[in-house]
């Protein structure tokens, strides 16, 4: 809920805003007909009741055999064998204010003569029921008798209730069918809208081009041209960080190559009592030069530097195939055999990172490779065909399964005793993360020593 | 041999300078590239090591110049800088070679020796690995200074290993080279010649390398005997 709080849905206002007008319109048009509806059928029934009390004046007019009450009845009668019983009740008061025939209860309930020659009407309460009377003064003046018909308002109360609910009817399918097509409207014009989302979020997080402009709905342009704005501001920035890398790998290393020039040259003329300090020194520069390159790769891989990749199809089992022969003198020298299982397998990349990433897993290898044990270089599809993966396995004292994670943290040293710089498997990372692949580290086949590996999704 | 360096960090170039004269070489530096093209024209140097990032004049254009004057001196670039872009491009412009900054002078002067000799085996048609020599042309073939007696197959597997050395020669390669003496040759037979290539060269420093899987290279220099599992 609070997060519908924070981010007001657009469709939700849409349907809202198009939906309740609708709504509010729809129901006034039914309180309007519910009106109408129960006027035109009062003035019905009030006539139909004005008629009877006519019909009794004119009885009572003919009469005089003063047999009123028989007439009065027989006509009743006969007016509810027409129409429906027990609804109906009358009371005749003649000009003389004595009581003809009816129901007495009818008397207090009569409208006060008003001179006139129609019916005037009233609606009253008589013994908890609500009725509709109609009062007829009739007679010349001074000689006038009183004759009052009453109806339940039950049956006129229903006829509206009929009358209403059959034009209330198409009202609620109206709104439904209003409803669905503001849902679906909805729904239709903000496809769209998704679509420029789904293309915004298929671009890579760091693959810095502008999102395209065509076949995207107007509405969205403002929106995509902030983003294209703040794109080619990430762009410029990657590309003076990119500069800045460039201008501090020369301005450390060339210093450093000065250093270790003259480190080397000092190691073949020292005296033997200086032997040992320079062949330390020269590790410690050694140690230094190492790091720096790391640090410069891992920067070059891992951060926004990264922002524009040459990526192209590359044969993983041709590019280690063409590192073979640098490994094996790694190899050589460290007494370690290599072994190469390689079918091939083409991925989309960029060459320097992937052979980067080769190198240091085969740096890693071989500096836990006991002498004389094998590393296994292997690459291979999946099974499916989509992607693959590439494994550098050494015979070495393996990784416990809870350090394998942190080994890829930056600086991170398993092992105090070997020499690293603690980044090479942070670059291995940084570079999988590029290809949109996986690094992870597990045991060797039969349990023993350590596998490190790379899969990769299939090229498109 | 006589080379030619062009490097403007003073410390550098008096390193490398010095490290090469200790070997015997000559060496002569150059603090810019202006007069470069001239030295390299006037002068048969065996090698020339350009750094990239020169003042003026970069190491990029200085490889385009020499290669336009048609000049076939091997070149080494240097460069502090690791874009990529830059050694594909050193390449392209017709370097030989290519080592990033810092760098051990052992490679340096390693490479820089591989190269020359790499120029000179295309002059005169003698392969050399260490002190085994092969003269294409002759088919004749030397370990330091005695003479080595090659059956026609086990000549075919030794051209065909150095000539692609340090690089590897697969076996299916080595199998196609073996095609015009035999018909069928399966890989086991290539197993065969190889250990017994490999029995005639035990005496020198050149090495015959089983690369599992992909197939065998010829290197300089014997692997201590510890790292032979």
């Amino acid at each position: 809920m609070s997060a519908s709080a924070r981010h007001p849905r657009l469709r939700r206002r849409l349907v809202l805003a198009l939906l309740l007008p609708t709504l509010l319109l729809i129901a006034l048009g039914a309180l309007s007909e519910y009106f109408v509806a129960r006027t035109l059928t009062d003035d019905a029934y009030d006539q139909s009741i004005a008629g009877v009390a006519e019909g009794l004046a004119v009885t009572l007019e003919r009469d005089r055999d003063n047999d009123l009450p028989t007439h009065f009845k027989a006509m009743m009668r006969t007016l509810e064998r027409i129409d429906a019983p027990d609804t109906w009740r009358y009371l005749v008061v003649d000009a003389t204010g004595r009581f003809v025939d009816g129901d007495p209860a009818l008397a207090p309930a009569s409208s006060p003569d008003d001179g006139g020659s129609t019916p005037t009407f009233r609606s009253v309460k008589l013994r908890g029921v609500d009725e509709r009377l109609a009062t007829l003064h009739y007679g010349p003046r001074g000689a006038r008798a009183t004759i009052i018909v009453a109806e339940t308002v039950s049956r006129r109360r229903s006829a509206t209730q009929l009358i209403v609910g059959w034009t209330t009817l198409p009202s609620v399918a109206l709104v439904l069918v209003a409803s669905a097509v503001v849902l679906a409207g909805v729904r239709i014009a903000l496809r769209p809208l998704d679509e420029v989302g789904r293309r915004i979020h298929a671009q890579h997080v760091r693959d810095l081009k502008p999102l395209p402009l065509v076949d995207t709905p107007y509405e969205t342009l403002p929106l995509l041209q902030a983003l294209n704005g703040l794109i080619e501001r990430l762009r410029g920035a990657s590309r003076s960080q990119q500069q800045f890398l460039d201008h501090a790998a020369h301005q450390l290393r060339t210093p450093l190559a000065a250093l270790q020039t003259r480190i080397e040259l000092l190691r073949d003329s020292a005296p033997e009592e200086l032997r040992a300090r320079t062949a330390a020194i020269e590790a410690d520069v050694a140690r230094l030069s190492h790091l720096t390159t790391q640090l410069l790769t891992l920067e070059r891989t891992d951060g926004a530097a990264a922002g524009a990749l040459d990526m192209q199809r590359i044969d993983l089992a041709e590019l280690i195939a063409s590192l073979a022969p640098g490994f094996d003198d790694q190899a050589r020298a460290r007494g370690v055999q290599l072994a190469f299982e390689l079918e091939p397998l083409a991925i989309e990349g960029a060459d320097w990172m992937l052979r980067e990433a080769l190198t240091n897993l085969v740096d890693n290898a071989m500096a836990h490779a006991p002498r004389g044990s094998v590393v296994t270089l292997r690459c291979r599809p999946d099974r499916a065909g989509r992607g693959g993966l590439v494994e550098v396995e050494d015979e070495g004292p393996g990784i416990a399964p809870e350090s394998r994670e942190r080994a890829f943290q930056p600086f991170v040293r398993l092992s105090e005793r070997r020499p690293g710089s603690g980044l090479g498997l942070a670059i291995v990372r940084g570079i999988a993360d590029r290809h949109s692949g996986v690094a992870e580290l597990d045991a060797g086949r039969g349990g023993a020593g350590t596998v490190a590996r790379l899969r990769f999704p299939g090229a498109p | 041999m006589r080379l030619l360096l062009v490097e403007d960090d003073a410390s550098i170039a008096t390193g490398i300078a010095e490290a090469f004269a200790r070997q015997g070489d000559g060496v002569d530096v150059l603090a810019n590239a202006d007069p470069a093209v001239a030295a390299l024209s006037m002068t048969a140097y065996d090698l020339a090591i350009v750094d990239v990032g020169l003042p003026g004049m970069d190491g990029f254009e200085l490889v385009r110049r020499i290669r336009q004057r048609g000049l076939d001196v091997p070149v080494m670039m240097l460069t502090a800088r690791d874009a990529v872009q830059d050694r594909v491009r050193g390449l392209n412009l017709g370097a030989d070679d290519y080592l990033v900054k810092p760098f051990a002078l052992d490679e340096l002067i390693a490479r820089g020796q591989a190269l020359v000799r790499r120029s000179r085996a295309a002059a005169t048609p003698v392969l050399r690995c260490g002190c085994l020599q092969l003269d294409i042309a002759a088919r004749t073939a030397l370990l330091g200074d005695a003479p080595l007696e090659l059956t026609s197959r086990e000549w075919v597997i030794l051209e065909q290993l150095m000539l692609a050395a340090p690089n590897v020669v697969s076996k299916s390669q080595l199998v196609d080279g073996l095609g015009q003496w035999d018909r069928e040759v399966t890989p086991n037979a290539v197993e065969i010649y190889i250990s017994r290539v490999r029995a005639k060269l035990a005496a020198g420093d050149a090495e015959i390398r089983t690369m599992r899987g992909l197939g065998y290279r010829l290197v300089e220099g014997r692997t201590p005997p510890a790292a032979t599992p």
